[in-house]
Parts: structure tokens; sequence; C-alpha cells
């Protein structure tokens, strides 16, 4: 019933779309990192325009469809602005605003139900507020969030495949493709649920262990 | 603890008509307070009375609505009250004499994520942006001093209660600060642990150091302090040596107040024997 | 005070409207070589290509390049005008977005789907002519459209293609299954929830091939007719007569229906299903 023998034969485009998978995860992970710091950082901002636009960003990203932002990216541009973009730049724009709303939301979590002893302590001994942060506050903060930034990451690894709709040659778009040609598409969307398996699981074990050390 | 000559100096730490309303509770009305150098000075009250929002004043922990407060002369506070912009004082001027005020916490507050001896270093390592070969050797005196050297690579949570507020005041030290701020030192201690941070208090108050201690230990403050401050609903109601506050009180809080606690100095006399 | 600037802000705003209308000028019409004149300029042909879709587009598993009769096509085209043809990878989905977004210049192979035609331009003369079928599990035998339009039958359809069109109006008895892309409606079919899946006869020959289907020519035949389409602009008249040129200029030499039949034989695509007076 079932023949398996086409995915070893459509391994190499299998381990293609992996790598397309991977790349997408690591960049708009980091970019997404990057910026959710900052839009937490603006939430905090004692300059009340600034937290506005921060928690504006945060709303804008996390209540409307990734999948929306991605046709968006690649197709509003063009056509409102005049703006051609590529699709890649639209994949990496698209996911890593979006992450980055999820991520400020933790860090910003993880800033503010720190101990408030943490910056008395920074504070009394002369520090400004970018060294407290540096030195004390975002160390902290990062260590005790550790778990949810995992799983966020886990997310945006299953967000990259929606990336398939505007044909950016992911492990989603590789199975449609050799499905396509051989007609077996419970052979290839299962092959791909389990290389996610496969890179997920250890990841998972990987995060635990990293917050355990870091307690 | 000082002479009589030094308390005629111009005072270290003036505070002049400080007041600070959380909403409609005001928690300090019109206080005007000095700390001469040398001095130790307690600072007594009951839970709410405003010692604590007080301490944290002086080196703008709290921010308070009005007044005056000076260290070595330089404001680091200074607005009238219908107040409007704070006299122009910037940030950096605010960091720079919080440089030299030192404070040490009811919860210790160190930082977790570095060691006995990374605590000790980072503020002069950061903020004073000091060498690194210097801070050690001087980090590693305080913590002898403190009696913490041999526990310099540990990490904070291995430590028990009077073991970090040790710690805690050997970073403090560690700026040289002109004055050493204490918030109920050792109310978060077990009683075992106590006297071991009381003692180390003891010996930099020997030393000269400059200290504002808020405490509910009535011996410390009848044997140690040259001064004892009584605050009362966010006024002074009895100031002056302790022995005359405590032991002789003419104000019927600082009776009732003083009545509760009377055990606690006979604690404290071994401790002093030199 | 107050009267006197008023009355000042309005003599000043009476000059910017005089001055702003001695600048517009009067609406000209429009050049209709504007679209022509871009595309050999820009000195590229930019034709949207999509994987499923052999044999009209068909990629090099290892190259990654493109090819199949549709790039035959454009290239023929891109030839003429002297532009390099430059694939442009999409769905049939996102098409329509893609001329408003300005991403390609032409589509091959368009049923003249008067929805998409509120945004795209259609050539009036197809470029060929396939007919509707289905691929159906084997032992079906229902061969006509009247006899698929009844409710105890189960049709698969792609979503937003044409066929989808096709079942909703000659079968709405039927029960229709939409699917994202052609392999999940075999899926369907495999799964037992479907008994035929609507095609393109070509594209029916080709599942029905891969998965041992049997193709049906429902009765009467219906035929579906597929042309070209282009971005809907100023300036795209000439453009528009040109390609129509082409297209009958290919019809008429047979050129049209030969790539075709010769593309099928190609593929190992099987068409003597076909009726002898059935031509592309």
């Amino acid at each position: 019933m079932f023949d398996w023998s086409i995915i070893t034969q459509n391994a190499d485009l299998i381990l293609k779309g992996l790598g397309i998978t991977l790349y997408y995860t690591v960049v708009t992970t980091a970019l997404g990192l990057a910026i959710g710091l900052l839009v937490a950082l603006a939430q905090l901002a004692r300059i009340s325009a600034i937290s506005w636009i921060g928690l504006l960003f945060v709303e804008f990203f996390r209540n409307v469809p990734l999948l929306v932002w991605l046709l968006w990216s690649y197709y509003a541009l063009p056509i409102f602005l005049d703006i051609n973009i590529s699709k890649q730049l639209a994949g990496i724009t698209a996911l890593s605003l979006y992450g980055a709303a999820y991520y400020a939301e933790i860090l910003r979590a993880g800033i503010q139900t720190l101990d408030p002893g943490q910056t008395d302590a920074a504070r009394a001994l002369g520090m400004s507020t970018t060294q407290s942060m540096r030195r004390i506050i975002l160390p902290q903060a990062f260590r005790r969030m550790i778990p949810p930034l995992a799983g966020q990451t886990i997310i945006q690894m299953k967000n990259t495949t929606l990336l398939s709709v505007l044909t950016i040659p992911d492990l989603l778009y590789q199975a449609g493709y050799i499905a396509s040609f051989t007609y077996r598409p419970m052979e290839v969307y299962t092959a791909i649920g389990v290389v996610f398996l496969i890179i997920l699981i250890p990841s998972n074990y990987l995060a635990r262990k990293l917050e355990a050390h870091s307690q | 603890m000082s002479t009589p000559e030094t308390l005629q100096d111009k005072p270290l730490v003036s505070i002049r008509n400080l007041s600070k309303s959380y909403g409609p509770l005001k928690v300090l009305r019109d206080i005007d307070v000095d700390v001469h150098e040398g001095e130790v000075v307690a600072l007594l009250g009951s839970s709410g009375s405003g010692k604590t929002t007080l301490l944290r004043c002086v080196n703008l922990l709290e921010n308070p609505d009005c007044g005056r407060i000076e260290i070595s002369g330089q404001a680091i506070f200074n607005q009238s009250a219908g107040g409007d912009d704070k006299a122009g004082i910037k940030q950096k001027q605010v960091n720079t004499l919080r440089s030299r005020v030192g404070m040490v916490f009811q919860h210790f507050n160190l930082f977790p994520h570095m060691t006995v001896l990374g605590n000790v270093m980072e503020g002069p390592r950061i903020v004073l942006k000091e060498d690194d070969a210097s801070n050690r050797k001087r980090a590693m005196e305080y913590l002898e001093k403190v009696g913490m050297a041999d526990f310099a690579d540990r990490m904070p949570h291995r430590l028990s209660g009077g073991q970090k507020q040790r710690v805690s005041i050997a970073r403090a030290l560690n700026m040289r600060p002109e004055v050493m701020l204490f918030d109920e030192p050792t109310s978060a201690l077990d009683p075992e642990l106590v006297g071991e941070v009381l003692s180390t208090m003891i010996t930099l108050a020997k030393e000269g150091m400059t200290m504002l201690v808020v405490t509910h230990e009535l011996g410390f403050a009848l044997e140690v302090a040259d001064r004892v401050v009584f605050l009362d609903q966010g006024t002074i109601e009895a100031e002056g040596p302790p022995a005359d506050v405590l032991l002789h009180p003419t104000n019927e809080r600082v009776q009732s107040f003083v009545n509760r606690f009377h055990a606690t100095a006979e604690l404290m006399r071994p401790l002093l024997q030199d | 005070m107050k009267f006197s600037f008023m009355n000042k802000l309005a003599s000043a705003f009476a000059a910017v409207m005089l001055l702003t209308a001695s600048l517009v000028q009067p609406a000209a019409a429009t050049d209709p070589n504007l679209v022509l004149d871009r595309i050999r300029d820009s000195g590229e042909l930019r034709v949207p290509v999509m994987i499923g879709e052999e044999p009209g587009y068909i990629r090099d598993r290892d190259s990654g390049e493109w090819g199949g009769f549709y790039m035959d096509w454009a290239n023929d085209i891109a030839g003429i005008l002297g532009v390099e043809v430059v694939p442009v990878e999409t769905t049939w989905g996102n098409l329509a977005a893609d001329f408003q977004a300005k991403k390609i210049d032409i589509a091959f192979g368009l049923n003249p789907n008067p929805k998409r035609g509120l945004v795209v331009d259609y050539l009036s003369v197809p470029l060929f002519t396939d007919a509707w079928a289905i691929v159906a599990k084997p032992g079906f035998d229902k061969k006509n459209w009247a006899d698929l339009n009844d409710p105890s039958v189960s049709l698969v359809v792609q979503k937003g293609g044409t066929m989808q069109v096709v079942a909703e109006a000659l079968t709405p008895k039927a029960n229709i299954v939409v699917v994202e892309d052609r392999p999940l409606g075999v899926l369907e079919m495999q799964a037992g929830r479907a008994d035929a899946m609507v095609l393109a006869i070509f594209d029916a020959v080709q599942v029905a091939k891969q998965t041992g289907g049997e193709i049906i020519l429902p009765a009467p035949m219906l035929l579906n007719p597929a042309t070209i389409g282009y971005a809907r602009e100023e300036g795209n008249e000439g453009y528009e007569n040109w390609l129509t040129n082409w297209v009958n200029q290919q019809r008429a030499l047979g050129l049209a229906q030969g790539k075709l039949h010769k593309s099928f034989e190609a593929h190992g695509i099987d068409l003597s299903i076909l009726p002898p007076e059935f031509s592309f």
C-alpha cells in the first residue's frame, strides 16, 4: 500500500528543502529575537510615544495570520508602493517581524517579573539604565525565559512551512513537488513529519538542558 | 564611633524639607535630617513610619515630591513644593553621586548570575571602569574583612542569609563610598545569623564609616549608634543620643515602641566587648 | 485682524489653485505601444512557472531548469521580441496578484475565468482547446454529465481552478469536494471519499497513468479553451494585438496543435481516447 521507495529516491530534494527550512528558521529567529528585544524595551520606555509604538507593533503582528503577512510582504509592497521585493526578502521580513512580536512579549514578561531588588542594587551602585540592563537585567531575563523562548523557536520553525505559498523551496514545497510527480502525498507528507520530529525532539532536549544549566 | 569634635563638621548627608506622598498617603512630612562624617545614625520607628522611604530617598531609589538632598555638599535632589523641574540635575550626576553612597538591602539583592567575587567587583568594574587587577585585589581584601574570602568563587544561591549579607556589605564597600546606607540589614535573617552581620557592621563603625541604618535592633542602636532618629507617621518624633531617646523617652510613642523591644539590648552586650 | 488674515489665506489659496490648474494637462490618449516598448526595453519576458503542471511546465529535477510546451511558446514569443525569458515561480492561486504586482508579463493556458478577468485581460482567441474529462476509480461507469449530476456521486476538483466552475455548473447535485492541489485530489479518491476527479484531458491522462484510474470523457464533450493572459494596464493594446496575431499564426500553421501533440507523445501521454474529430 505504501511505497516508501519514492522517499529514498527523492531524499536529495528533501534534504535541500530541509536546508532551506533550517536557514529561514535560524535567520528569522535571530532577527526576531533582536527586533523583539527592541520592541520589549520600547514598551518599557518612559516616553509614552515610544511605548505606544512598541504596543502597536505587538498587536499588529500577533493578530494578523502569518500567511496574510507573507502575501502582503510579497504582493502589497509592489502593488501599493511600487517597491519590488524578492520572495526571499518578503519571507524573511514577514517571518522575522511576526516572530519578533511573540519574542517581545516573552522578553517583556521576563524583564518585568524580575525581582525589583536587582534593579535597586544596580542603581545603588551607580549604574546607568543601559549598564543595569546589559549587565544585570537582561542576562537574568533571558535565562529565566529560556523555556518560552525555546518553545517559540519551535513554533517559528513550523511557521516556516508557510513559505511554500511564495514558492520558496522549503520542506513543504519539496513535499508538494515530489507529490506532484509521484502522486503519493501520504508517503511524502509523512516523511516531512518525521523530518520535523528528528530535528525538533533533540532541540527540545537541548533547550531543557540549557534551562537546567542556567539555574 | 565618632568623637564630639567631628560632629561639628559640615554634614556629609544633608536633608531639608523632604516630603513624599503615595497618592493620598503622606509618607514623609517636611523632614530635616543631617548625618555627619563618621557618625552612625540609627533610624527607628514602626512599620509605615517612613524610615525605609527616607533611607531610599538619600540615594534617590525613591523620588521625593519636594525638598533638598545633598551629599558632600552636592545636590542629588532639589525641588520646591508645587514642584517644577528638578533644578536641572542630570541622571549622570545622580549616578555619580549614587556611586559614592553604598547600600545594603534587607533581602541582600546579590546578583545571582555572578560569583561572590564577581558581585563584589561589579560596581568598580562597570561604574568606575577600574582595571581588574587592582579591583580584584581590593575586592579580596574586603571579602577578607567580612570573613568571606574563602567563598570568592561560590555562587550566591549556595550561601546562607548571613553570608549573603556579608558579601553584599563587601560589594558596597568595594566602591569606597563616603557613606553607607543599611535598610534593615538583619530583618530577613534567622536569629543565629544576625550576630555575624551586626559584628561586621560594628567593625565598620569603629573604623569611622559614616552609616545611616534603618533597623529594629534596639541593642545595636543603643550601643553602636551616635544618634537615634525616631520616625512616626512621616515626622521625626524624637532625635538625640540613643541613651536619651531610648532609655529616657519623653515621647509616649517612643516609649511604647521601646517597651516592645526591651529584651534585645541584653543580647548586644557580649558583642561589644573589645 | 482675524478678518484680514482670513482674506489673505483665501487669496493665497486661490492663487495656488490657479497655478495648479494651469499645470494640469488635459488627458491625452495613451500610446498603445507602452507595454510592448517596456518589455522590449527591459530585455525580459517574465513568465510564471509552476510545479505540478506537467507537461505544460516541466522542471528538471536535478538542474532546476524549466521546460514544457508553455515554456516553448514563451521562448518563441521572447525570441521575436528580442528579449530573454525569465521564469518567475508562483502558483495558480497567486497569478492575479502577480499581474497586479507587476511581477509577470504574460501567462499561458488560462481559462477565460470571468472572476479573474476583473483584474487580468485575456486574448479573445484561444491558443488551444482541450476537453474536460474525469479520472475515475476502476469500475465507475457513469459516462455523461447528466449521470454525474447526482447526489450519489462524489467529484473532486482543484481549488480556484476552472474545473471547480465546471463541476458547480454541470453537476451541482453531486457532492463536490474541493482540494488544494492535484495529488491531494488523488488522495481523496484513494481514500474512497471521491468517485472521480475532474481534470483537463491531458492532465487526466497523466493522473490515470500514475494512479491506474479510468479516463472517461463525459458526453456531451465539453471543450475547454485555454488562452493567454496579460496585465490590465494602460498602453497594452499594441501588446494585445501583437499576441493575438501570433496566436492566430500559430493556429493557422498548425504549430500550436503540433507542439501539443509532440509534447504529449514525448511525455508518454496516450490521447487515443479523444474522438478523431477532436483537435486542439
